[in-house]
């Protein structure tokens, strides 16, 4: 199967149907009302001499109102002359597609000399060029008339057919791009980039698949969107400032009426915000809409092609926008799971650490340098967030250590000091059920271990003691000897620094030892001020 | 323009290319499988081949090796589209002359930019060389 090019348009079919009759040596003829007959490419001398004459002319018009009922028949004009209708015309005046045969009877027909006369063509010449096995005879004529008229239906309707398939194809086409857009952006509805870079690369993706001069994804000013609520997101030539654009929003939503659903605003010089004209001759507004709750619009400018915007555009638009909703819901979802996470956390540990009035906030303050440590030590955005809440939980199994010990303030027996030590195992045993936190629990159970070897609670030396051992054990360290005890008074920093530097390799990882006394502790500072101010009322 | 053929055993697919290809003023030949694309290509001489990875009697990769064997057709690039979830070596791709992978689905637009940006890279100059 071999489609060469050729332009699939109207003429396609024709084109085609001319060909075949040009092999056998006739011409495709299209008779007008008028009687006057228009030959569709090159046609024979003859033929092109006879449907020239007036006396053709007169009859085509004498026998035109039967001749829509005698498609594939012979009808004769006069003797060795038909013409043969190969379809009825589509509309009544229209012209009628025919054949005109020649026949032997032509070579005597008195007709023939007249034409030739009127046109001062010379009749010997004339009847020369008729080659006789090229005339037929009525039988012959009349099969061949049958034939021509299938031939005639079966190319238009081929040509319809292909005119279909392209149609058809156009179609799928658009599918695919908008199939392979939606497929793409869902790939990368991932939670764990920012979803202001999604959100951007949706809209640029969108205005070229869509084929517009520009695109705007303006959110609502809502807290449950947290960080997004108001964003706008812009691809392609729009020169709209921020506050502008959130005005076009809400006029656009104005016109929506309440209805959320896609339109088209034909003329947004009506629109009350300047230069609202220039932007486009007609506006696509595609609402976001969660829960029958609106998110935010999509608003789209003119075509690059210059074309009104089609039902295509918007449902394009608009599965973009069930696209990205569903991203915005997934997103709060994600978000009130996290605070709640984290709250819960926080609550749990600020619980514990309200048994000792002197570690209030110690456990914030140790995840916050935990988080810091690891952060300039070059771990992952996602690690250090893990990190966090490791050391947000670290001393979870202080729960079962009892506060008259906890909070005694002179020196420690031997027995009371056995018990402080089961804290990192009981914390790891409280936690280690819940499945989301089990790669944090090294944290937990290894913040009392030493590089040296002598910590607590299996001995562990240098770098087997886990990472998030050796970074929430030394922030513990850190926060304990900065902050006033039961058993001592707070150190100033360059202190507590210079002991850590002079601990390293012995009590800490140096290499981690060198990186934390290097660290920013204003926002350290920061949280021992909240937590006094906390005391204080 | 350049002449294109297109060889897959899925219609809707030829005919969403074909459609593309032509818009963007190319000529274009098509086969449904790739024992009749080996067969047009031999014929028709085509500036660039895109062909289905997974075709029956024939596969699309099986089809690129024997054009780069056969001396009439060894320069001749290949685009091949496949099923997302393949991943095909680099050496297998250069010993069949594949010049990119589009995975379905596809968009219709990138691929008349992949198709643009093969055939610009192969001047006739550069295939001269090659030979």
């Amino acid at each position: 199967m071999s489609l060469m090019q050729q332009p699939a348009t109207a003429t396609a079919g024709t084109h085609s149907l001319r060909q075949r009759l040009e092999s056998l040596g006739l011409s495709l003829w299209q008779l007008a009302s008028d009687g006057r007959a228009h030959c569709l490419g090159q046609p024979d001398e003859v033929q092109r001499l006879i449907a020239h004459a007036r006396p053709f002319h007169a009859a085509i018009r004498q026998h035109w109102p039967d001749l829509p009922n005698q498609v594939g028949e012979l009808v004769e004009i006069w003797p060795g002359t038909w013409v043969v209708p190969l379809a009825r015309a589509r509309k009544a005046d229209w012209p009628i597609p025919a054949a005109i045969i020649l026949g032997t009877d032509l070579l005597h027909a008195d007709q023939l000399r007249l034409v030739c006369d009127s046109q001062g063509v010379d009749y010997q010449t004339i009847c020369a060029r008729l080659e006789p096995d090229r005339l037929l005879g009525p039988a012959e004529a009349s099969r061949l008339a049958t034939m021509l008229a299938w031939m005639y239906h079966d190319t238009t309707r081929l040509d319809r057919s292909g005119q279909d398939i392209q149609a058809i194809s156009v179609q799928l086409s658009d599918a695919y791009e908008e199939l392979s857009l939606l497929y793409k952006l869902s790939s990368r509805m991932t939670m764990d980039q920012p979803p202001e870079a999604f959100l951007g690369e949706a809209c640029r993706e969108l205005r070229e698949v869509a084929a517009l001069r520009w695109l705007a994804l303006q959110l609502v000013d809502e807290t449950r969107l947290e960080e997004l609520a108001g964003a706008s997101f812009t691809a392609g030539s729009l020169n709209l400032g921020a506050p502008q654009l959130i005005r076009l929003a809400e006029l656009a939503t104005q016109k929506l009426d309440g209805e959320l659903r896609p339109t088209v605003i034909p003329d947004p010089a009506e629109l009350d915000l300047d230069g609202a004209g220039e932007l486009a001759q007609e506006l696509l507004v595609v609402p976001l809409v969660s829960d029958h709750h609106l998110l935010g619009l999509i608003i789209g400018g003119d075509r690059l092609d210059g074309q009104p915007h089609s039902s295509v555009d918007l449902k394009l638009c608009d599965s973009l926008a069930h696209t990205l909703t569903i991203f915005l819901d997934n997103r709060m979802l994600y978000e009130d799971m996290e605070a709640m996470f984290l709250g819960t956390l926080h609550a749990l540990t600020s619980a514990i650490d309200a048994k000792d009035s002197y570690t209030r906030g110690h456990s914030e303050r140790v995840a916050l340098m935990s988080r810091m440590l690891a952060e300039a030590a070059g771990l992952d955005a996602a690690a250090c967030e893990r990190v966090y809440i490791s050391g947000l939980v670290h001393d979870v199994g202080k729960i079962g250590v009892p506060e008259t010990v906890l909070c005694k303030p002179g020196k420690l027996t031997d027995e009371e000091y056995a018990l402080i030590k089961l804290h990192p195992e009981i914390g790891a045993r409280i936690l280690e059920d819940i499945r989301p936190m089990r790669d944090l629990l090294p944290g937990v159970l290894q913040h009392h271990e030493r590089w040296d070897g002598r910590g607590y609670p299996h001995g562990l030396a240098g770098r087997e003691v886990p990472l998030f051992g050796r970074i929430v054990g030394l922030a513990d360290s850190f926060d304990a000897m900065s902050s006033n005890r039961t058993y001592r008074r707070a150190r100033p920093l360059e202190k507590v620094l210079e002991e850590i530097t002079n601990c390293a390799g012995q009590q800490f990882d140096p290499e981690l030892a060198a990186i934390f006394v290097n660290l920013d502790f204003g926002p350290f500072h920061e949280l021992i001020e909240k937590h006094q101010n906390l005391k204080s009322d | 323009m350049s002449r294109i053929l297109i060889v897959d055993d899925e219609a809707p697919i030829r005919h969403i290319v074909a459609l593309k290809l032509r818009s963007a003023g190319h000529e274009v030949v098509v086969a449904d499988d790739g024992e009749e694309g080996l067969a047009l290509a031999r014929e028709h001489q085509p500036d660039l081949v895109v062909a289905d990875y997974q075709m029956p009697f024939m596969s699309g990769m099986a089809m690129a090796v024997s054009l780069r064997e056969d001396p009439s057709t060894c320069t001749v690039p290949v685009l091949l589209l496949t099923a997302r979830s393949f991943k095909l070596p680099p050496e297998e791709l250069m010993r069949a002359n594949i010049a990119a992978v589009l995975g379905k689905p596809f968009s219709p637009r990138d691929l008349v930019n992949r198709v643009e940006t093969i055939l610009n890279s192969t001047s006739p100059a550069e295939t001269e060389t090659v030979r």
